[in-house]
């Protein structure tokens, strides 16, 4: 390889942020704190100090462990979303790209009408129908997903069928199929990357968004949208039970978009190309 | 019955659409190629050469089986790639193969030297066992002077000229009868040029290779084969023995070409004339039907070269010309 380029400093920065919050969603697994559902009405609402160091919330939960396994509620509903989104929609954009024809109309119309609706609100509709929980809180998020990998798979993927490697594989007689596995999808796979660490900052947020408004993880499960939900009564006498989730939804997207910003800048093969010919040209 | 010719190519047209002047415009098409025919046989050489757009790089496609002709045929050794079940096909392209002309795009980015001359084993090849896929790329790296070293280095890694030899070792792999190499040397530095040109002449004499060459350079065309045919806006115009063709033009757009080529000594005689009159017109306005498609730049235009269409005529031993003046352009 050549000496790769450098992550950019605000990458560093997310991926930084990002590591903690996995790091931190690793350890809830095995030690929190406390336990986070247990209720402990006798130091309700208590601040910060020795025995909870970010305090209770009204039932005396600790909002350190509520904290750490909603990160990993978070993650686990982001990841098996933006998976469900790459898992069929790079598929879908891929046929389309190396089908072209009626395939790539209907795909791409398809893609047009799932991207007329506001996300967050189908969303919101399909919990309200199918009922609240974490996992029809996964479906909703993950279907709209799929248009958006199909779109950036099938937009990376087009202009590599002209490139001249193509044609050689074709000439050696390898098929769509193959072809896309073996020659486009390596190809478009920094793009997807770049891609897929958006979304996953967008499934947080809309995963918060749908728990806040009670679609999401139900009670006793924790997250960090349910934690504002039930900070909203005590916004002016514990104001701390608001900001700190909030907070944690801040600063998680903001790493994984700087993370994104970054990799994008390292990975993209378009900006790989563009340095080739450059050199070439000379 | 004797065996069919390797290559037989008979009035092949490519017509691609044109982009509508306003939506409600009728679809216009350029005819790339408008009715080539040519014939190769083993071990021979033949040159394509004409200027940017004459549809010479179509016509290798249309050769290789990338893209089917609209009308005419395609022939490898008795076979229409084009109507060939996809088993069949494979069998007759392990006999094809191509060398494209920017060796950096040629070759997939992500793969290593040895998987990307192999991938025509794998595709084409299904017998050759898997174990045996490695000795075979040596030699095929071997035969155009790379090492083993090379297998395991990404295409960046080497050289333009050493990139351009990968992609020929990766024609070479499957042992073909013919390769259509489309401006294969002109990506590359003059001096390695002239490394790869004698690269292609070494491959012909030891393996009997057929050889289709697509350029636009004379010279080049000169030093590798042994015919020659002159394309102008799809058509052939000029055919025959290269050095008898490049060095007495019978059809006035090879004694353009000819004198196009940028020299140090002095002009030839009736260099003046034999120049072009302006740049190629565009596609559009390239209309078959009504007379010689190249009058409106042709010096030598009489009245006559509007009215009817030329045909490729003898002109000489092996040689045939698509001009109604080809006696006085020899001539003069």
């Amino acid at each position: 390889m050549a000496s790769p380029r450098r992550l950019s400093a605000a990458g560093w920065i997310g991926a930084a942020i990002a590591a903690v919050v996995i790091l931190t969603a690793l350890v809830s697994l095995v030690w929190t704190p406390h336990d986070p559902t247990v209720m402990d009405v006798a130091n309700k609402l208590s601040g910060p100090g020795a025995a909870h160091p970010l305090g209770t919330d009204h039932f005396g939960r600790d909002t350190l462990s509520q904290l750490m396994v909603g990160a990993r509620v978070s993650i686990a509903v982001s990841v098996v979303a933006v998976g469900l989104g790459v898992g069929l929609g790079v598929p879908l954009g891929l046929l389309a790209a190396a089908r072209r024809g009626w395939i790539d109309e209907a795909v791409m119309r398809f893609n047009d009408l799932a991207f007329a609706f506001p996300a967050l609100l189908t969303a919101v509709l399909i919990t309200a129908l199918l009922g609240p929980g974490a996992i029809n809180a996964i479906l909703a998020i993950g279907l709209f997903n799929i248009p958006v990998f199909a779109r950036v798979a099938r937009g990376a993927a087009l202009p590599l069928w002209k490139r001249p490697f193509i044609q050689a594989a074709r000439l050696a007689g390898r098929g769509r199929t193959r072809i896309s596995l073996d020659h486009i999808l390596p190809n478009i796979a920094g793009t997807l990357i770049v891609q897929a660490t958006i979304q996953f900052a967008l499934a947080i947020l809309a995963e918060a968004g749908l728990s806040y408004l009670g679609l999401g993880s139900q009670p006793p499960e924790v997250s960090w949208g349910r934690m504002l939900n039930e900070a909203q009564t005590f916004l002016f006498l514990e104001p701390r039970l608001a900001v700190l989730p909030g907070l944690a939804i801040v600063l998680t997207v903001l790493g994984l978009n700087l993370l994104g910003d970054g990799l994008r800048d390292r990975l993209d093969p378009r900006l790989e190309t563009g340095l080739e010919t450059r050199r070439e040209g000379g | 019955m004797t065996e069919p010719a390797l290559l037989a190519v008979r009035d092949v047209v490519r017509a691609y659409p044109l982009p509508r002047r306003h939506p409600l415009a009728p679809a216009g098409t350029v005819r790339a190629v408008a009715g080539v025919s040519l014939d190769l046989a083993r071990g021979e050489s033949l040159g394509i050469v004409g200027e940017s757009g004459c549809g010479k790089s179509t016509l290798s496609r249309l050769v290789t089986a990338l893209e089917p002709p609209d009308a005419g045929r395609v022939h490898i050794a008795g076979h229409d790639p084009n109507t060939l079940p996809r088993m069949a096909l494979r069998r007759l392209r392990r006999r094809v193969q191509m060398v494209f002309q920017d060796p950096m795009g040629s070759l997939d980015p992500r793969w290593t030297v040895a998987r990307i001359v192999a991938e025509p084993l794998a595709g084409l090849a299904p017998d050759v066992p898997r174990a045996d896929r490695r000795a075979r790329v040596a030699e095929a790296l071997a035969a155009v002077g790379l090492g083993a070293e090379a297998l395991d280095l990404y295409p960046h890694q080497v050289s333009g000229g050493q990139r351009q030899r990968i992609a020929i070792a990766r024609a070479l792999v499957t042992d073909p009868d013919l390769v259509v190499a489309d401006e294969p040397v002109s990506a590359l530095d003059v001096s390695v040029q002239a490394q790869v040109l004698n690269l292609f002449l070494d491959l012909r004499a030891r393996r009997g290779l057929a050889l289709l060459f697509v350029s636009h350079d004379l010279d080049v065309v000169r030093h590798v084969t042994e015919r020659v045919l002159v394309m102008v806006h799809g058509h052939a115009v000029e055919t025959g023995p290269t050095e008898a063709v490049l060095s007495r033009p019978a059809h006035p757009h090879t004694a353009a070409l000819r004198a196009a080529v940028p020299r140090i000594e002095a002009a030839w005689e009736g260099r003046a004339r034999a120049r072009h009159a302006g740049a190629p017109p565009p596609p559009e306005d390239v209309r078959p039907g009504d007379g010689c498609v190249y009058r409106a730049r042709c010096p030598w235009a009489v009245d006559h070269c509007a009215r009817a269409v030329p045909t490729l005529e003898p002109v000489g031993p092996g040689r045939s010309a698509a001009c109604f003046r080809a006696r006085e352009v020899m001539g003069g």
